[in-house]
């Protein structure tokens, strides 16, 4: 049983893990390997028998309410009978059939006053990843965004408040760099509930991936600063200097400084040897904006890869934190990273390619956001796997062979709509549905189903996989089913042998 | 002034107390006399330095280690005042963007809602707050420097010349070194240097090599290892 936080407990700073015995020998596998070798050499390296496969997972936030309804589950017009006038249904015309899902094609018209952008086809997805991708419905359990937000990371607190990205960390990631990076926003990107947590697992919060290599290195590109060797030695002086003042003598053992100086012993030689700093600058070399040579930086390697896939990075935070995704699980340095579009609008040219709010401009114009905001999303995750899948993980298989993509979303929108209206808004609603997308799981298939005469999605049976009218799925579910691939355990955790491979 | 001022005090309050409540006090002063005369009549000590094992030794160790995050603006606006320099030029990433503002205010504790939603700042330090750190104390100490240097008299990096030319390996390298550990510690820290912190600096006076360094490196390494050490992030 999980030891519950005592009220004296400091919530600042996390104290030793508390771990159940599996979880204990789950993390003494994933740290064994990779404690004596860089991550990369350790990849590289026989596997031992009975260790776990290292996982990535990837948290795609579609901030703001995604209505799976305007995805891969919509309900026809003709399907919905007499109540279709009232309801969010689409038109026939709209909906294509690829494999065993449908889509909704794109709409046009405009969004705001400019034109929709959605030029990426939810069929091309699925036409390139359609054997890898699961719909799962699900009723969520709050319509406020942060709440709902937080809520589809921890599975309404499963697993004592832990997110599922603090707990992939925890098996996987405890030996690299930063474990679990969140470029998110909101509720996706705050910490767990869970205070046991390992510190090293919580999340690293990234606000903007184009500048954030600079947080890797401690001298490199600073102006007018001495060598690197220098401020090295500079820096053992600091260590002496930090055991003779009083006030290190009379902080000796406090948590938050204890914090920093365990971040300089382990994380700072680490990320700087590995030479981060220019691994992960997916910018170009560019005088106006990005001036790297001049200040003694030089962009990735993998720049121009990058940039081929995700070409507005520099202009789109979003496409740059899917660029930045990739780096930081080509390299080892994170098995669990999160990111989401921005509530702020992106323009190109007269179209709107991300409406302020994201998919919560559904309040305005639901349709066409829905729209815009899916095609965004999937075209992003589109580039994101195509890179995965063209990386060799060292052991004759690529990244994404051991990958999964969970398009988390706060809640469900309304079903309604005023009559025959084509253009409308809706409010939040707790019934809906996520999209998962992984090569661990049995993709190309809906798990559960949804009632055309009311739009309400419902379950289906763990084992079989077979839907069930009349039960709904919970964010626990969610989160079992990814745990359940990514090889997390946790007292109580439901088994869902239909979907997981 | 404030010592002639509180003894005036203690005395106006003893004359003014009753004679019971008065003899504790009088017999306080009384050994306080005895221990000044003693000291004014003890031998000479021995020639040469006291041996002190260890100055801090009677520093304890908090036991409540409540210790508050000095956050990103309060961090830049530290460094300026302390090195006097003008806070937009604490730290500039790729000599356009704002650490404190824009490149590190995350990691430096500030809350960014705008782009990323984060309403409220992170609770403690993240992983790469050590590194973030880092990168402003450098780069505050090494405009502070360079600013310094055009001054027609250095305001803060006084006891080497801040040129290019490396030291002359001297006695008065140490001494001009623990002139500015103590400037530094004390501008930074607001309060006097330890000893053994103005000995910790002299390494600095040369390379890995044991080649000397110039007066400009020394001081801005000088700087970095005091300005970057966790009493500039915590009170």
């Amino acid at each position: 049983m999980r030891r519950r936080p005592s009220p004296t407990m400091n919530p600042l700073v996390s104290p030793a893990p508390r771990l159940s015995r599996r979880q204990l020998l789950l993390a003494a596998s994933a740290v064994g390997v990779g404690a004596a070798l860089p991550p990369r050499a350790a990849r590289a390296q026989p596997r031992r028998e009975g260790a776990l496969p290292e996982r990535l997972l990837f948290v795609v936030a579609a901030a703001g309410g995604a209505s799976i309804l305007d995805a891969f589950l919509p309900v026809v017009d003709v399907e919905a009978g007499a109540a279709a006038a009232t309801l969010a249904v689409q038109p026939g015309s709209l909906v294509d059939t690829v494999g065993g899902l449908r889509c909704v094609g794109r709409r046009g018209g405009d969004l705001a006053g400019l034109d929709v952008g959605a030029r990426f086809l939810q069929r091309t997805f699925l036409q390139k990843h359609g054997g890898d991708t699961v719909v799962m419905t699900v009723e969520s359990t709050s319509v406020n965004h942060l709440v709902g937000q937080k809520r589809m990371v921890t599975g309404a607190n499963v697993n004592g408040g832990r997110t599922i990205q603090e707990a992939t960390a925890l098996v996987h990631g405890l030996s690299s760099p930063l474990p679990n990076v969140n470029m998110a926003q909101g509720g996706y990107v705050e910490r767990g509930d869970d205070v046991t947590v390992d510190r090293r697992a919580l999340p690293e919060a990234v606000a903007d991936a184009r500048t954030f290599p600079l947080s890797l290195h401690g001298s490199r590109g600073v102006k007018h600063a001495p060598s690197a060797a220098l401020v090295e030695r500079a820096r053992r002086v600091r260590d002496a200097l930090e055991s003779e003042s009083p006030f290190g003598r009379t902080f000796a053992h406090a948590p938050l400084r204890q914090a920093v100086l365990d971040a300089r012993a382990r994380f700072v030689p680490d990320a700087e040897h590995r030479d981060l700093v220019t691994k992960l600058m997916l910018v170009p070399d560019a005088p106006g904006a990005f001036p790297l040579a001049a200040s003694g930086l030089a962009e990735s390697p993998d720049g121009a890869r990058v940039r081929e896939k995700f070409p507005r990075l520099i202009g789109d935070s979003f496409e740059a934190q899917a660029a930045m995704a990739f780096l930081l699980a080509k390299h080892g340095v994170a098995q669990a990273i999160t990111l989401s579009p921005s509530f702020s609008p992106v323009l190109e040219g007269i179209t709107m390619e991300n409406p302020p709010l994201a998919f919560d401009f559904s309040h305005n114009d639901h349709p066409g956001t829905q729209n815009a905001m899916w095609s965004r999303v999937l075209r992003v995750v589109d580039g994101l796997i195509d890179l995965l899948k063209a990386e060799p993980d060292g052991e004759g298989a690529t990244l994404w062979d051991r990958s999964l993509v969970y398009v988390a979303t706060d809640f469900g929108r309304e079903k309604v709509r005023p009559v025959d209206a084509n253009v409308f808004g809706t409010g939040h609603h707790l019934n809906n549905g996520v999209v998962m997308v992984s090569p661990l799981l049995r993709g190309g298939r809906v798990y559960g189903g949804v009632d055309p005469t009311t739009l309400l999605t419902y379950g289906f049976d763990p084992s079989s996989g077979e839907a069930r009218p009349g039960t709904v799925m919970r964010e626990g579910d969610v989160y079992a089913v990814i745990a359940g691939a990514m090889g997390v355990e946790y007292p109580g955790r439901r088994a869902f042998p239909a979907l997981v491979r | 002034m404030t010592t002639t001022t509180t003894s005036r005090w203690w005395l106006a309050r003893a004359a003014r107390a009753p004679a019971r409540s008065r003899a504790p006090l009088t017999a306080l002063l009384s050994t306080l006399f005895s221990v000044l005369v003693a000291c004014i009549e003890a031998p000479a000590p021995p020639p040469g330095p006291p041996v002190i094992d260890d100055p801090l030794a009677g520093i304890a160790a908090s036991t409540k280690n409540e210790l508050l995050w000095r956050r990103a603006r309060a961090v830049q606006t530290g460094l300026a005042q302390a090195l006097a320099i003008p806070a937009e030029d604490v730290c500039r990433e790729l000599d356009r963007y704002s650490c404190v503002d824009l490149v590190h205010q995350v990691q430096l504790g500030g809350n960014e809602p705008f782009a990323q939603g984060l309403y409220e700042p992170l609770r403690a330090p993240s992983t790469t707050t050590a590194l973030s750190f880092d990168r402003v104390a450098l780069s505050a100490c090494s405009a502070a420097v360079e600013i310094d240097a055009e001054r027609p008299a250095p305001v803060i990096f006084r006891g080497h010349p801040l040129t290019d030319e490396p030291l002359r390996d001297s006695d008065d390298d140490a001494v001009g070194a623990r002139l500015l550990g103590a400037t530094l510690v004390q501008r930074l820290h607001a309060r006097e240097p330890q000893p053994r912190e103005l000995d910790a600096l002299l390494p600095l006076l040369v390379d890995d090599d044991g080649a000397p360094v110039s007066g400009r490196t020394f001081a801005k390494l000088a700087c970095f290892a005091v300005a970057s050490t966790t009493e500039s992030l915590f009170y």
